[in-house]
């Protein structure tokens, strides 16, 4: 699009705003982000009423007393009074404590969660979110039910990051070494986006996390029961499920397109250039390498930009690895048929992806 | 003085060569050389500010591949470009350069309290420079400008040397804010009390006083990081048992009157202009001095309205919050008196007072958009992102960057005794205002949308914000290209200065343009600084002259022995 019409569709554009909300917010989604909402545009309307009131007396006095010749006589006027000034320092005095009065409820309502929250403990590390949830597993998506109060004890393993979930107006930042809470209570299924708001270097703005609300409870409960219960799966389908839950399907493919990293489709045992332009046969060992060190043997064109998965919030455990390694194998016409070899099945795996 | 009498004899033209400019004493001198400096220094910031929005131009969906710049480069320019900004450009731009070079004009003296201190003072803002440029080739510096701990502790860039860069700098700062405070108190001339100040000095007096109580716990968090760096101490990193909160109390201690180092001298250049491009009396003279004293002291107690969701205690944020209202008084009392200043004036609009129009309606968004930041509720949802990115744009270049653009044209006269062409300037002023508007509301857009700040990359759905942004930087760019090209071109064609081209009563202009060496060759009689019936225009110069000369010098009007001011 050229500059000029760029310029004349972006009225329309920033009216309309994101995610089907308003000019300003995303749809509320909580009460509190409904009460954050109210007081914004209470200070708006005051403030837009300040704004109005100088700069229309700026214009209008400009216009009105604008200098029609140099030199010309300028009549006398009082260069100061008392009353006046009195009245509008006195005013905004009082507009103020009433601002900082109805700033107050919204923000101790949303650092104090309700008795009897379900407590969800958030780790933020270099640069992933992990949620550990009280049925004693951990993910790397926020889920909650519908109507759910749900607090959020956080922290970090490494630098400041901090939890930020527009569409329900909360923020906190995780800091290392202590634990600090926020919570929410969604009232609306749906899928929302959770970032990190505080700065933490290379990844920081892609160290996001979905935030799926469960329309009901009992779809909450089949999720958690789905995570749990991981002892019954297959190698290649517990891989297929660590695939999204470890996030690496945001930035590995399985289709042959490439994201931020290179696409798993027909990886294994291909050759693989790397950036020292050596090449390496992408076997077994090299898939475990690059899933532990991420950083130790990087393809050409490809930035070492995959969090640590050795250690941390996002540990893959040895298990875990088989699962992976075999998920990635599914992936290419070799590893199938060595699969299907092994007799262990590879009917599971391919383009039949599970999104979300 | 035998040079007294030798009219064509001005402080640019009394010595040659550069090592009389670097090794000068002059105030006048010393301030010409802190402009110069900032503005290649804003250039430099300006072009990574450019090389930023490029990057922000569209969404790279995570694939460095479809960046303009790689996430590393991004966070460095980022910083960078907050550092340079900040510590090179606006905290010194106009207390240094236009202070430097007004104040002690404005008082009637020969140059600043403590000469070779104020020479340290440029000097060590030259080696400050210098070291945040070799922080940038020996490693650079990605912790943004607000060098959060553990982060800043534990990033392999070089931070060590960039700490030691702003600590430098900030001896340059206390240095001219002790310099500024001593003469205010000691040079004032006879009949000069407090309340007969211009208001420049005011704003000043009180942005030295922050600067010398401020900056040394800025000094003194950025070493503590360098002892942690350098000798694993554990001070903020709770890994060797420090404490990561801790710093950001300790830089806001500074960095939150730092910004008020920013916009009080900013709101001193605005008083000037009112009064004068308004042919009026300052409205309410009182209430703006007092007002700068205000905000100064009010500074000290707000920095905990940076850390509401840090992890500070909730009663703390509270308060904080409370006091935070208190700026927005004194802030809002300047606006108020300086529109009153206009009714019924001679309300001209050359380029100065161009420029502080432009600010009523900046300012009247960056204040206000404080309060929705002051507001606890509202600071969760809009801490840490595009909205603050756009408030405190709004306030330090749209309020403090512009007004210093207002006191360069205004003063520009008096520094080099040639007029700049006013129509180019009005023109470049209007395309910086519309430019910079484009820029950054929709950044306010952008950030209650749930943008956070620092993102090399962002969400599909914030694309439209950040296209017009960058469309308005671009503009806002030729807008100063312009403004500069066009002071630049007054050089060679600029018609020669009157002594006095507004029509101001304060005393700098009680002399030639450009000063001669020791400002004045007659000591100027005080009178009211905003009492424009001492001055009338003269057709002839197209300038303005004393309404009854001195007898012994035609640029100084005769006032009545002032009577000695009660000083409360």
């Amino acid at each position: 699009m050229s500059p000029f019409a760029l310029l004349a569709a972006a009225p329309a554009a920033l009216l309309q705003g994101g995610q089907g909300g308003g000019i300003f917010f995303p749809r509320p989604v909580t009460e509190a982000a409904a009460e954050h909402d109210r007081v914004f545009f209470l200070i708006f309307w005051i403030a837009a009423f300040f704004f109005a009131l100088i700069n229309v007396g700026a214009v209008v006095f400009a216009v009105r007393y604008r200098r029609r010749r140099k030199g010309e006589p300028v009549e006398k006027s009082p260069s100061h009074n008392t009353r006046l000034e009195l009245v509008w320092t006195i005013i905004p005095t009082i507009i103020v404590c009433y601002l900082f009065w109805s700033g107050l409820k919204g923000y101790v309502d949303r650092r104090t969660a309700p008795p009897g929250a379900y407590t969800i403990y958030v780790t933020g590390q270099k640069w992933a979110w992990s949620f550990a949830y009280p049925e004693g597993f951990a993910s790397n998506e926020l889920h909650a039910p519908v109507g759910r109060p749900v607090k959020l004890v956080l922290t970090s393993n490494d630098v400041l990051h901090s939890v930020f979930i527009p569409a329900f107006r909360i923020k906190m930042d995780a800091v290392p070494g202590r634990y600090t809470e926020t919570w929410f209570k969604a009232d609306e299924a749906g899928r929302y986006n959770l970032f990190c708001a505080e700065y933490c270097g290379s990844q920081h703005s892609l160290m996001s996390a979905p935030v799926i609300i469960h329309r009901d409870r009992k779809t909450f409960d089949d999720w958690v029961k789905s995570q749990t219960d991981l002892s019954d799966l297959s190698p290649l389908e517990l891989g297929q499920r660590l695939y999204t839950l470890k996030t690496c399907s945001s930035c590995h493919s399985t289709d042959g397109s490439k994201i931020v990293g290179p696409s798993f489709k027909d990886l294994y045992l291909s050759e693989r250039e790397l950036e020292d332009g050596s090449t390496v046969t992408a076997d077994e060992d090299y898939l475990r390498r690059s899933i532990l060190q991420s950083t130790a043997q990087v393809v050409k064109g490809f930035s070492p930009a995959m969090p640590d998965f050795s250690a941390g919030p996002l540990k893959v455990q040895p298990n875990e690895l088989i699962g992976l390694i075999t998920f990635i194998k599914a992936q290419s016409e070799a590893g199938r048929a060595e699969l299907e070899a092994a007799g262990a099945g590879a009917e599971g795996g391919g383009e039949q992806q599970e999104q979300q | 003085m035998t040079h007294a009498h030798d009219p064509s004899l001005n402080y640019l033209n009394c010595r040659k060569g550069l090592r009389s400019w670097l090794g000068t004493l002059d105030h006048k001198r010393i301030g010409v050389m802190y402009m110069w400096s900032i503005i290649a220094s804003m250039i430099l910031g300006g072009i990574l500010a450019m090389l930023i929005r490029a990057e922000l131009w569209a969404p790279n969906n995570g694939d460095p591949a479809q960046a303009v710049l790689s996430q590393d480069t991004y966070n460095q320019f980022f910083t960078l470009h907050g550092a340079i900004m900040i510590f090179l450009v606006i905290i010194p731009s106009i207390p240094a350069a236009l202070g430097n070079f007004v104040l002690p004009m404005m008082l009637g003296a020969k140059d600043v309290a403590f000469p070779r201190i104020n020479r340290l003072s440029y000097h060590l803002y030259l080696i400050g420079a210098a070291l945040l440029v070799v922080s940038i080739l020996t490693g650079g510096l990605d912790t943004g400008w607000t060098f959060y701990a553990p982060y800043s502790t534990t990033t392999e860039t070089s931070v060590v040397v960039a700490v030691f860069g702003a600590f430098v700098l900030g001896f340059s700062s206390i240095f001219t804010g002790l310099n500024f405070i001593v003469t205010i108190h000691k040079m004032r001339p006879p009949g000069m009390g407090w309340f007969k100040m211009p208001l420049f000095l005011w704003a000043l007096y009180a942005t030295s006083i922050i600067q010398i109580l401020a900056t040394p716990v800025l000094g003194l968090a950025l070493m503590l990081i360098a002892v942690e760096r350098i000798m694993g101490v554990g001070i903020f990193n709770p890994e060797l048992g420090g404490d990561p909160v801790l710093f950001q109390h300790l830089f806001w201690f500074y960095s939150h009157p730092a910004v008020y180092v920013m916009i009080l001298p900013a709101m001193g250049v605005l008083s000037e202009c009112f009064a004068t491009f308004s042919r009026k009396h300052i409205f309410g003279y009182r209430f703006i001095a007092y007002s700068s004293i205000a905000i100064a002291i009010f500074s000290f107690i707000v920095w905990g309205h940076h850390m509401f969701v840090s992890g500070q205690s909730q009663l703390a944020s509270v308060i904080f919050s409370a006091l935070t209202f208190s700026v927005a008084i004194p802030s809002a009392i300047k606006v108020f008196n300086w529109v009153a200043t206009m009714y019924k004036g001679s309300v001209s609009l050359d380029t100065p007072m161009l420029y502080a129009l432009s600010v009523i309606w900046l300012f009247g968004i960056g204040g206000l958009t404080g309060l929705f930041l002051a507001t606890l509720s509202t600071d969760i949802h809009l801490h840490d992102t595009y909205f603050v990115v756009a408030h405190f744009h709004f306030v330090m270049v749209g309020s403090a960057l512009f007004s210093f653009l207002a006191g360069v044209h205004y003063w520009w006269p008096k520094m080099f005794g040639v007029m700049y062409r006013e129509w180019p300037g009005r023109i470049a002023c209007a395309v910086s205002f519309v430019g910079f508007n484009l820029t950054f509301i929709p950044q306010f857009l952008a950030g209650t949308h749930g943008m956070p700040r620092r993102y090399w990359d962002y969400h599909p759905m914030y694309e439209p914000y950040n296209k017009v942004s960058t469309i308005g930087a671009v503009i806002l760019g030729l807008g100063l290209v312009w403004a500069l090209v066009n002071l630049l071109r007054s050089f060679g064609s600029g018609r020669q200065a009157p002594a006095n081209p507004w029509g101001a009563a304060t005393l700098e202009w009680m002399t030639p343009s450009p000063a001669p060496p020791h400002n004045f060759d007659f000591a100027p009689a005080v009178g009211d600084p905003y009492d424009m019936d001492l001055v009338r225009y003269d057709e002839s110069i197209d300038g303005y002259v004393p309404v009854r000369p001195h007898p012994d010098d035609p640029h100084i009007p005769l006032v009545e022995p002032a009577e000695q001011e009660d000083e409360q």
